[in-house]
């Protein structure tokens, strides 16, 4: 029989975060009953990261609130091997441990997620803090504090939600961005300038359209000099200028790589048989756009995980992965959700919608067929909920705005108990 | 079964009523509510997707009518 209609006997997955974690839980709870591998360096349960540039930077939660599995790796009967996995010889259907061990399988998930870039100082070698893992997220976490003058380089989401929890500290906080507003990559312009400004009206020092020309090491501090003579001097330096797909084990394997590990609809890995690869590490075909797309946000390493679980246990009948774009942030004690995809070419309204609580959202629109392609929602996570529910019908903007008026107005919910 | 959410642990992400809007929605606050919480055997794959796709393990499946 073709090892392809049968499902796999030893599932190995390398990677155990989300992508990683949820792959296993989704293996058990369909019924896999067969040996379940998993290749993480990192001590201790799996958990989750989102959090460690908000609720557990602040100290407000601990390690054991980032739990991803309830009961734990034991509960899901995985045996978890701690090494970082060196190379797949997808051939012979093994892969080599840092330590040297080979371990074969029937199906391999890759899982491996990203590594955050580090900022170089004058003397070539890296300074500052980055948030990737919990023990980065402690060392930092340690250092704010004493009226340290936190500095985050980047204009993304890592250096707005590290200047947010400066501030909430009462720490001095400054952020370096070489673009006009903050998170104008993902968000676009006009939410840019509004949370650049909400950040502003927070006490953040925001340099924008700055750039840097040298970083120099000041104790344990840094300098900062920027394009046109500007000095920042940062007691804690904290890098938020993107990552990097953790694919180096992969050279020589025959496994397509492209910035990020390429996988088709079903989330499989060219190259090699039986191999699948999801969340922040993989470039997936996109249905929805026709493209292949590497998203680095929870839901969609969450929701591949579904996937692949299900196409590994019937590969007869596998299934398709839409993505159902969804993120947050957290920045000064308001949930920002964002759904769908905010192209920064869209047409965007900045809105309040009238209601026993005013709740304000800005709405993308796309094309000329007046498609509503994003919402944010500012501190309003029932909002969000209706938008998610909508989106994928692809409506207009005025079906979805009357739709999210109407709620904001104030209908009520009863729960069942 | 029936699900049981443990409210004081939700952080407002909605992502479960996003996967599982048959049982479950958020109120005027931002938090979890079971809107139906009797789970019937052929539902159970998605009332499970539903509560891992809680990032906190608000969610828990619970024996019993």
């Amino acid at each position: 029989m073709p090892a392809t209609t049968v499902p796999p006997g030893r599932i190995l997955i390398v990677g155990g975060s989300i992508a990683g974690a949820r792959t296993a839980q989704a293996l058990r709870s369909e019924g896999f009953t067969g040996e379940l591998i998993v290749i993480e360096p990192e001590a201790g349960e799996a958990y989750d990261r989102p959090p460690l540039s908000k609720e557990y930077l602040t100290g407000a939660w601990s390690r054991a609130q980032l739990n991803l599995i309830p009961g734990g790796w034991a509960s899901l009967d995985a045996t978890v091997v701690r090494a970082h996995a060196a190379a797949l010889d997808g051939q012979g259907r093994q892969i080599r441990l840092s330590d040297g061990q080979l371990i074969g399988y029937d199906a391999l998930v890759i899982a491996t997620g990203l590594s955050p870039r580090r900022l170089v100082a004058d003397d070539g070698e890296p300074i500052g803090h980055v948030i990737g893992t919990a023990s980065d997220a402690d060392a930092l976490r340690h250092q704010l504090r004493d009226g340290a003058h936190v500095v985050a380089v980047g204009g993304g989401f890592i250096a707005a939600e590290a200047a947010s929890v400066a501030r909430g500290l009462g720490l001095p906080a400054t952020i370096i961005d070489r673009r006009a507003t903050l998170l104008e990559g993902s968000l676009g312009a006009v939410v840019g300038a509004h949370i650049a400004a909400n950040h502003r009206n927070h006490g953040v020092d925001l340099r924008t359209q700055a750039r840097i020309t040298s970083i120099a090491r000041d104790g344990s501090g840094a300098v900062i000099t920027l394009e046109g003579g500007g000095l920042v001097r940062a007691d804690v330096l904290v890098a938020g200028i993107g990552s990097e797909p953790n694919t180096a084990w992969l050279q020589g394997s025959g496994i397509r790589v492209d910035d990020g590990v390429v996988t088709d609809a079903r989330c499989r890995a060219f190259g090699a048989a039986g191999v699948y690869a999801l969340g922040d590490v993989a470039r997936f075909y996109d249905v929805h756009s026709a493209k292949p797309r590497r998203v680095g946000h929870w839901t969609n390493a969450a929701d591949q995980a579904t996937v692949v679980a299900h196409n590994l246990l019937h590969p007869q009948d596998p299934i398709g992965y839409r993505e159902a774009p969804y993120f947050w942030s957290d920045q000064f004690r308001e949930k920002i959700q964002v759904a769908g995809h905010p192209d920064p070419d869209a047409h965007v309204d900045l809105l309040t919608l009238e209601g026993p609580t005013p709740r304000r959202i800005a709405v993308y629109t796309h094309g000329d067929d007046d498609g509503c392609s994003a919402v944010v929602t500012f501190g309003w996570p029932r909002g969000m909920v209706a938008v998610r529910r909508l989106m994928p019908l692809e409506p207009t903007t005025a079906e979805m705005l009357s739709e999210l008026e109407e709620l904001a107005a104030g209908a009520r919910l009863v729960a069942a108990r | 079964m029936r699900i049981e959410a443990k409210r004081h642990l939700c952080q407002s992400y909605g992502n479960c009523v996003a996967i599982d809007p048959e049982h479950l929605d958020l109120d005027d606050e931002g938090l979890v509510v079971v809107t139906r919480d009797s789970v019937a055997d052929g539902e159970l794959a998605a009332v499970q997707a539903g509560i891992r796709s809680c990032p906190v393990n608000a969610l828990v499946l619970v024996e019993g009518e």
